[in-house]
C-alpha cells in the first residue's frame, strides 16, 4: 500500500470501529435474525470501504454509514424474500435518525455491558452464553434441556431487560447518559 | 393500551422471530407513535447484536479486565473489517463467521498463506480450520494459552484449543499448565502433551520427528499404536510404516524455531505494482532467460570464478548488501554453475543436511530448478501437488505423470556452517521424488569473499545426475531454468528475504516457482 492508502485504510478502520456497535444494533432492528446481521454488516463494510474515497469529510461518516446499512438491510431482505412483515419507510427513517444520534454512546455501552454481565446470577449467565453461542437454535436447546422453547425465550427476554436496565443505570450513575 | 412491559415483550418476540405479522404491524404502529419505545427497541436490538461478540471476547482472554477485553475486541473487529474488505483470506473463505475464534496471531515473520490476499498480521483472529502457510513464520496464541510457532511451508489444521494436526512443515508448541493434555496429531504419530514445550516436523514421506525441549510428552506411532513417554532433551522419528519402536534421533537446539525474534528486521518492500507489502517475496525478477554457453576448455571447480568470462552473466539485486550474479556453462558431460552472492551474513546456514535438507533455504541457500526434457520444451507444463491443492483443482493422470518427469530436477546448494560442509540436495520432478544428498559425481565449492561481504559458489553437476545422460542439452535447445537465492539473518536459521531470477514473465508472480514449472524462465543453450 502507498502511504496514502495506508492512511486512508487506518482512517477507515478507526471510523468503522467507532461506529460498529451502533451500526450493528441498527441493522439488528431492521432484520429478522442475528445471522442476517452478519450478512448485512459484511455487505455494509464492503460498500463503505469501496466508496470511502468519495466521502467528503470524516464527520459525515456516521450518517453515511447508517444510510448504507439501511439500504443493505433492505436489499438483504428483498433477496431473502422473507414473508414476514417489513417495517415501512417512515419507521425506518425514524430508527435511522435515532440510531445515528445514539452512535457516540455505544462504545461506552459495550464496556458497561461487560460489567453488567458479571452481575448476573450464574444460571442466567450460563443460559445467555448458551443461547448466544454460534449456530445455536433455541428449539434444539429446549429439547436438550427438557424445557419448552417458549420458556427459554421468556427467560432470555427477562435477562435482556435486566441487562438493559443495568446498562442504563450504570451509565446514568457515571454521567454518560 | 399495552403496558410498557408488554410492549417490550412484543419487541422481544419480534426480534427473536416469534411475532406474528399482525403483532409486527401493531408494533410498527406503536414504534411510530412512541419515541421512548423506539429508543428502547434500538437498545434491545443493540444488546441482542452485541451479546455474541461480548461472549466471544470473554472466552478469549478470561483474566483480562473489561476495558482490555473491549480493546482486544476492537482489534478483532478491526481485523474482521480488514477481512471483510479484502474478503478472501484463506480461513475467511473456508471458515464462516460462525466458526469459533480459537485464538489470535501474535507475531509474524515474512509469513503468507496461500491465496490472493496472503498477508498475515499480528492481531488477526485465528479460527478453527486448515492453515496453508506458504512461507514465513507465524506465532499463534490460542485462548487457553497454548502457543504454536509454525514455520512455512506447512499445513496445520486447528480443531479446538486442545487439538490440532500438522500435515506438513514444522511447529513448536508451548503448553501452559492449564492446557495439559493438548494433542497434536500428524500422519505418523500423535503427541499428547504433559505440560511442556515440544516440536514436531512432518518431513518427506510423511515421517514425523518429535523433539521435547521441556517437560514430557506421550508420543504414539500411528502404525505401532504403542505409546511411549519422551522426556526433555530427547527426539524420536516415527515412520508411517514402522510397527516397532520409534527411531531415536539427535536432539538439536537449533533445528526448530521456538520464538520469532522480536528484533528481526522486516523484509524489503516489494514494488508498488505488487502491492508493496512489507516483507520479501520471491517476486522481483528482471530476466526471462539465461544463456548457458558451451565450455570450450575445462573448468576447474575451486570456488574462484576468475576463469569464467562475463558471457551470459545475469545480475539481480535486493539492496546494497544483497545481490546475485549467475552464469552457466556446459559440455558433453556436465552442467557448470557459477554464482557470486552478496550476503551480509555469508555461509552461516545451520540447517543440517542430514536432518532437514529440504529446509536449507531457511538459513541461506541457492536453489536451481532445471527442466531438461527437450520433448516437453518451454514453458514446461508440470505442477507439484500443492498447485492442485491450493487451486482446488483435480490432477489428471497426465498431470501426475508430468509432475514426476525425471528430467526435471531441483537443486539446493548451501554451506552447512557447523561442520563447514558444502551440501547439495537434489530432487526430481515437481513431486520431489528420488531425493539425494551429496550424490557421488558432483563437485561443489563455496568460497567466502575476502572482505566478508559475500561468497562464491562453483559447481559441476554431471548430466547423469540431472536425468539427461542419454540426451544432454545441445546448442540451440531452449529448456527451462529458474534461480532463487535465499538470505538469512545473523543466526543462519531465520529466512530474511529471497529473490527469484530467470522467470517466465507470462506467469503470475503470485505463483511459487517450486509448485509450477511453467513459471521458470528459458535456458537458451548456445
Amino acid at each position: 500500500m502507498t502511504t496514502f492508502e495506508t492512511e486512508n485504510h487506518d482512517q477507515f478502520l478507526r471510523l468503522y470501529v467507532e461506529n460498529e456497535t451502533a451500526l450493528r444494533g441498527f441493522v439488528r432492528s431492521l432484520v429478522p435474525t442475528r445471522e442476517d446481521v452478519e450478512d448485512v454488516m459484511q455487505g455494509t463494510a464492503a460498500v463503505l470501504w469501496r466508496k470511502f474515497e468519495e466521502l467528503d469529510s470524516p464527520e459525515n461518516f456516521r450518517r453515511w454509514a447508517f444510510g448504507v446499512a439501511r439500504f443493505e438491510a433492505l436489499s438483504h431482505r428483498r433477496k431473502r424474500s422473507r414473508d414476514r412483515h417489513v417495517f415501512g419507510d417512515e419507521l425506518m427513517a425514524l430508527l435511522e435518525a435515532e440510531a445515528t444520534a445514539a452512535g457516540e454512546q455505544c462504545s461506552q455501552e459495550v464496556l458497561v455491558l461487560e460489567s453488567c454481565l458479571k452481575k448476573l446470577p450464574p444460571a442466567q449467565r450460563a443460559l445467555l452464553e448458551a443461547a448466544y453461542a454460534p449456530g445455536v437454535r433455541i428449539d434444539e436447546m429446549a429439547r436438550e434441556s427438557n424445557r419448552t422453547a417458549m420458556s427459554i425465550y421468556k427467560a432470555l427476554h427477562r435477562i435482556r431487560m435486566l441487562l438493559i436496565d443495568c446498562v442504563r443505570q450504570t451509565m446514568a450513575t457515571e454521567g454518560t447518559e | 393500551m399495552k403496558s410498557d412491559q408488554e410492549q417490550m415483550e412484543w419487541v422481544g418476540r419480534y426480534l427473536s422471530g416469534q411475532a406474528t405479522d399482525e403483532e409486527a404491524r401493531q408494533l410498527e404502529r406503536l414504534l411510530l407513535e412512541k419515541p421512548q419505545l423506539r429508543t428502547d427497541f434500538l437498545a434491545y436490538a443493540r444488546l441482542d447484536s452485541t451479546l455474541p461478540i461480548v461472549a466471544v471476547a470473554k472466552e478469549e482472554i478470561p483474566s483480562a479486565p473489561a476495558k482490555l477485553r473491549s480493546v482486544h475486541r476492537l482489534v478483532l473487529v478491526a481485523a474482521s473489517v480488514m477481512l471483510i474488505v479484502s474478503a478472501s483470506l484463506f480461513w475467511f473463505r473456508h471458515a464462516p463467521d460462525e466458526v469459533a475464534v480459537l485464538g489470535t496471531i501474535t507475531q509474524v515473520h515474512e509469513a503468507e498463506i496461500q491465496g490472493e490476499h496472503p498477508h498475515l498480521a499480528a492481531g488477526q483472529p485465528v479460527r478453527a480450520g486448515r492453515w496453508n502457510l506458504a512461507s514465513g513464520i507465524v506465532e499463534i496464541n490460542l485462548k487457553n494459552g497454548v502457543t504454536l510457532v509454525l514455520e512455512g511451508p506447512g499445513e496445520l489444521e486447528l480443531f479446538s484449543p486442545m487439538r490440532a494436526a500438522l500435515l506438513s512443515g514444522q511447529v513448536v508448541v508451548r503448553v501452559p499448565e492449564k492446557a495439559i493434555g493438548f494433542e497434536l496429531g500428524s500422519p505418523a504419530a500423535r503427541v499428547v502433551d504433559l505440560g511442556t514445550e515440544f516440536a514436531i516436523k512432518v518431513g518427506p514421506n510423511l515421517q514425523t520427528d518429535v523433539q521435547v525441549f521441556e517437560g514430557a510428552v506421550v508420543a504414539t506411532g500411528a502404525r505401532s499404536g504403542f505409546p511411549s513417554r519422551m522426556e526433555a532433551g530427547t527426539a524420536s522419528r516415527f515412520n508411517l510404516e514402522a510397527t516397532s519402536e520409534p527411531l531415536k534421533i539427535e536432539f538439536s537446539e537449533t533445528r526448530f524455531l521456538r520464538h520469532i525474534p522480536k528484533d528481526v528486521k522486516p523484509g524489503v518492500p516489494l514494488p508498488e505494482s505488487f502491492g508493496g507489502k512489507d516483507f520479501a517475496l520471491p517476486a522481483r525478477h528482471a530476466e526471462a532467460s539465461i544463456y548457458p554457453s558451451h565450455a570450450s576448455s575445462p573448468i576447474l571447480v575451486d570456488g574462484a570464478l576468475s576463469d569464467w568470462s562475463d558471457q551470459g552473466r545475469f545480475r539481480t539485486t535486493m539492496d546494497d548488501s544483497r545481490s546475485l550474479e549467475g552464469r552457466m556453462r556446459y559440455d558433453a558431460k556436465a552442467l557448470y554453475i557459477a554464482a557470486q552472492i552478496k550476503d551480509p551474513f555469508p555461509m552461516r546456514n545451520v540447517i543440517d543436511p542430514a536432518m532437514d535438507p529440504e529446509n536449507s533455504w531457511r538459513g541461506g541457500c541457492l536453489e536451481l530448478r532445471l527442466g531438461l526434457d527437450r520433448a516437453a520444451g518451454w514453458p514446461l507444463d508440470a505442477n507439484g501437488s500443492s498447485y492442485y491443492r491450493w487451486h482446488n483443482v483435480m490432477a489428471s493422470a497426465e498431470d501426475i505423470a508430468r509432475a514426476s518427469n525425471p528430467r526435471i530436477s531441483q537443486l539446493m546448494l548451501w554451506h552447512y556452517a557447523p561442520s563447514q560442509r558444502d551440501a547439495l540436495y537434489l530432487r526430481y520432478g515437481m513431486d520431489f521424488h528420488g531425493a539425494l544428498i551429496d550424490p557421488p559425481g558432483h563437485q561443489l565449492v563455496f568460497k567466502r569473499d575476502p572482505d566478508g561481504t559475500g561468497y562464491a559458489i562453483e559447481a559441476r553437476i554431471p548430466w547423469a545426475l540431472l536425468g539427461v545422460a542419454d540426451d544432454p542439452p545441445q546448442a540451440g535447445d531452449v529448456l527451462s531454468n529458474c534461480w532463487q537465492i535465499h538470505w538469512s539473518d545473523e543466526s543462519g536459521r531465520l529466512p530474511h528475504g529471497n529473490l527469484v531470477e530467470i522467470r517466465n514473465p507470462a506467469e503470475p508472480l503470485r505463483i511459487y516457482t517450486y509448485t509450477r514449472a511453467a513459471t521458470w524462465g528459458r535456458a537458451v543453450f548456445r
